[in-house]
């Protein structure tokens, strides 16, 4: 017990001391996860909108699909991913593999399936007649279809959240495919891997910590948007 | 609205710039290297003198030639003189120089249950701890380090089938601990043990055998089988590292007191 | 004035066709839309309200030709008129920005939007939840909220359509009494549809019949 209480209080030296290379890879971490989020936000929400509208056999397939990549192993993803941005690969040419765009791209395929499948469960609860009711109070297509969005945000945030939550978590595909390149593709998760197998304990609790704290202000943000946008 | 939106896509905008890193040289490398800190010591000043990044992919040597046959790497350093013959032979690589060596010692649990403490001879000890089924962990990689081991177990033409030979799969530090943790035996090389030796109940059991001999050597990626590669650079890193100032940080370079690696690059070191 | 005339017009809605041969509507005045289950009349309103576009003819609206393919005249068009549904939806929010929703789509200063939402949370007796979230609301709560949405926009013509079917007895004469006095006091036009010939002959001078899809207007001279 003594032993991890000591891993606890050196973390603790280790994150108010503002370690460099502490710092670096939560960023790298923050970094790589928003910008992979974000990505599959914009393509993932308005295209589970849209499978979520179709009543069709080929959408039954493709949500199936989607909850099945919703599980897929980081690490296949990871495969997958460094076989096309090989230099070997189809995507050579553009020199990606070992840098954070590789981890972006890794990511974003990790988190795609979550905020697609979960935004269209979100829509297809919702009530049928909130477009035809802001259209009959005055809107135009496009203030409709924003009415529709605000109904679906807690959905929509919820599906979001979870795909952050993947890739903010995951650590193949970042070692895979980001190389753990000291400072610059080194994040959370594969420092923590590489500390914990060097047997630098403290430095992975630290890092782990970090870890839970994001966790925890992104979901005090989420339920203080709830809040606020009741 | 419109400004919470445009900081959006302001901070949306940044965070692809700060991922772009500049002029990069790619070095794909064993772990041992990595994780002793030998390369922290001796890359920062190359990275100086030419206003260059060294990216380094720590992975076994086996994966490093690996990544290098892809072209995915612009240089390796690694200890696997028979595969890095190979590797240069095929094409992939040219300009292999000797870097430094060091050697294998192979650790066991106090206790010594296959009794090992003290032999010279490698392949005895393995014999030794084949009888008894006690277990040893490899690196099961097909790192350097793990073709060293495979070798020696070819040598006494053992078969390694049974619950006591464990392929941990990870690189040199996840290996150590988990022999710790098992109160196993494991082939590691020298440096890797100095830096984790305070950390460790393992100890040392078989060293000075003339098997155990460990030379690492760096290796250019060929610029005829891969137009990409940074050559002129990866052969400036390969110039910095068998100089005679760099063989000196090489052989300078001790933890706590004990020297890591002996330079061997010719006309360098000692 | 006119405030409607339909010409030859014809709407379907997947295999339901609903005609109107020639037929106006008077502004100011309250007409009231009878006829069995499934004739049309929410059909009627639609078409009325410039919501659905119809097949073929063409509808005047104040005077105009309403041109639907010139896409800002024909919102401008649609935000003259209040339309309420026959099972409308309350947004997931307070029952105060329920209210205002509509105010809000057509650019009103918010002060103006605050005293006119505050008017009808008055008289409609919404005093006790216009803080709460409209889907905690029961069902007469609600067709009172949506009410008071429609009303508030202070259109030139109101669409309403089974307005009081789900309201809670006590408040019936409420509704109509307001809806009344709208249509007195400001002019306003109402076409409201109703199960109840009581509340059709109480309401209104004005009938309108649909027999087999044909829109007919019959009495007091709605026939120019």
């Amino acid at each position: 017990m003594d032993y991890i209480w000591q891993g606890v209080r050196d973390s603790l030296r280790i994150i108010t001391g503002l370690d460099r290379e502490f710092l670096s890879a939560v960023l790298v971490s923050l970094k790589v996860a928003f910008l992979s989020t974000a990505l599959a936000t914009l393509a993932g929400v308005p295209f589970g909108m849209w499978i979520a509208e179709k009543r069709s056999r080929g959408a039954r397939v493709i949500m199936t699909i989607l909850n099945t990549l919703m599980s897929l192993p980081t690490v296949v993803v990871g495969l997958m991913v460094y076989s096309f941005l090989s230099r070997r690969g189809p995507l050579g040419e553009l020199g990606l593999l070992y840098t954070p765009a590789a981890m972006v791209i890794g990511q974003f395929i990790l988190a795609f399936p979550i905020v697609a499948g979960l935004s269209a469960s979100a829509v297809v609860g919702l009530d049928k007649r909130i477009r035809a009711t802001a259209f009959s109070l005055g809107a135009d297509t496009a203030q409709s279809f924003r009415m529709f969005l605000r109904e679906a945000r807690y959905g929509i945030m919820a599906a979001i959240m979870a795909g952050f939550g993947r890739v903010f978590a995951e650590v193949g595909v970042s070692m895979m495919l980001g190389g753990n390149i000291r400072g610059y593709t080194r994040n959370i998760t594969t420092a923590i891997a590489l500390e914990t197998s060097k047997g630098e304990f403290a430095f992975g609790i630290a890092l782990g910590l970090v870890l839970l704290t994001v966790a925890l202000v992104v979901n005090i943000l989420f339920s203080l948007f709830r809040e606020w946008s009741r | 609205m419109q400004v919470k939106l445009r900081l959006l896509c302001g901070l949306l905008l940044a965070i692809p710039m700060t991922l772009w890193a500049g002029d990069v040289l790619r070095l794909a490398t064993t772990t041992s290297t990595y994780e002793t800190g030998l390369l922290d010591h001796i890359l920062p000043e190359f990275e100086r003198a030419h206003d260059c990044k060294v990216h380094v992919i720590s992975v076994g040597s086996g994966k490093a030639m690996q990544i290098a046959r892809n072209g995915d790497v612009d240089v390796i350093l690694v200890h696997a003189r028979k595969a890095e013959d190979a590797f240069v032979n095929e094409g992939y690589g040219v300009n292999r120089r000797d870097v430094m060596v060091n050697d294998f010692v192979i650790l066991g649990p106090v206790n010594d249950p296959a009794g090992v403490g003290g032999l010279r001879d490698a392949k005895e000890a393995l014999r030794r701890i084949h009888s008894k089924q006690r277990p040893f962990v490899s690196r099961g990689d097909d790192s350097g380090t793990h073709k060293k081991e495979k070798q020696l177990w070819t040598k006494t033409g053992l078969k390694r089938d049974g619950d006591w030979y464990l392929e941990a799969g990870q690189g040199m530090s996840a290996t150590l601990r988990m022999a710790d943790e098992k109160n196993g035996y494991v082939l590691v090389d020298r440096a890797t043990y100095l830096t984790h030796r305070e950390k460790l109940r393992l100890t040392l059991m078989v060293e000075g055998d003339a098997d155990l001999f460990n030379p690492y050597g760096i290796i250019a990626v060929s610029p005829y089988t891969f137009a990409h590669v940074k050559y002129r650079r990866a052969m400036a890193l390969i110039a910095w590292i068998t100089s005679p100032e760099c063989q000196a940080r090489i052989r300078d370079y001790t933890l706590k007191g004990r020297p890591l690696y002996h330079p061997s690059a010719a006309g360098g070191g000692d | 004035m006119s405030a409607y005339r339909l010409h030859n017009v014809e709407g379907q809605w997947g295999g339901f066709v609903l005609r109107v041969d020639d037929f106006g509507l008077q502004s100011g005045r309250i007409y009231s839309v009878t006829g069995p289950n499934g004739c049309g009349k929410t059909s009627l309103l639609r078409l009325l309200a410039l919501l659905d576009r119809p097949v073929a003819g063409r509808v005047h609206y104040g005077g105009d030709v309403v041109d639907y393919d010139d896409g800002a005249g024909w919102l401008r068009s649609r935000r003259r008129i209040a339309y309420l549904m026959q099972q409308p939806y309350l947004f997931n929010m307070s029952v105060y920005d329920n209210i205002a929703y509509g105010l809000h789509l057509r650019h009103i200063s918010s002060a103006h939007i605050r005293r006119r939402v505050c008017d009808v949370i008055e008289r409609l007796a919404l005093d006790p939840f216009v803080r709460r979230n409209a889907h905690t609301l029961s069902g007469g709560e609600a067709q009172r909220v949506a009410l008071a949405r429609t009303l508030v926009l202070d259109a030139d013509v109101m669409l309403l359509d089974e307005f009081t079917a789900s309201v809670d007895q006590q408040y019936v004469q409420m509704v109509e009494e307001y809806v009344r006095e709208l249509n007195t006091e400001c002019g306003t036009t109402v076409v409201f549809t109703t199960h109840s010939s009581n509340q059709a002959a109480r309401m209104s001078d004005h009938p309108i019949t649909i027999v087999e899809g044909v829109v007919t207007a019959c009495g007091g001279g709605n026939r120019r």
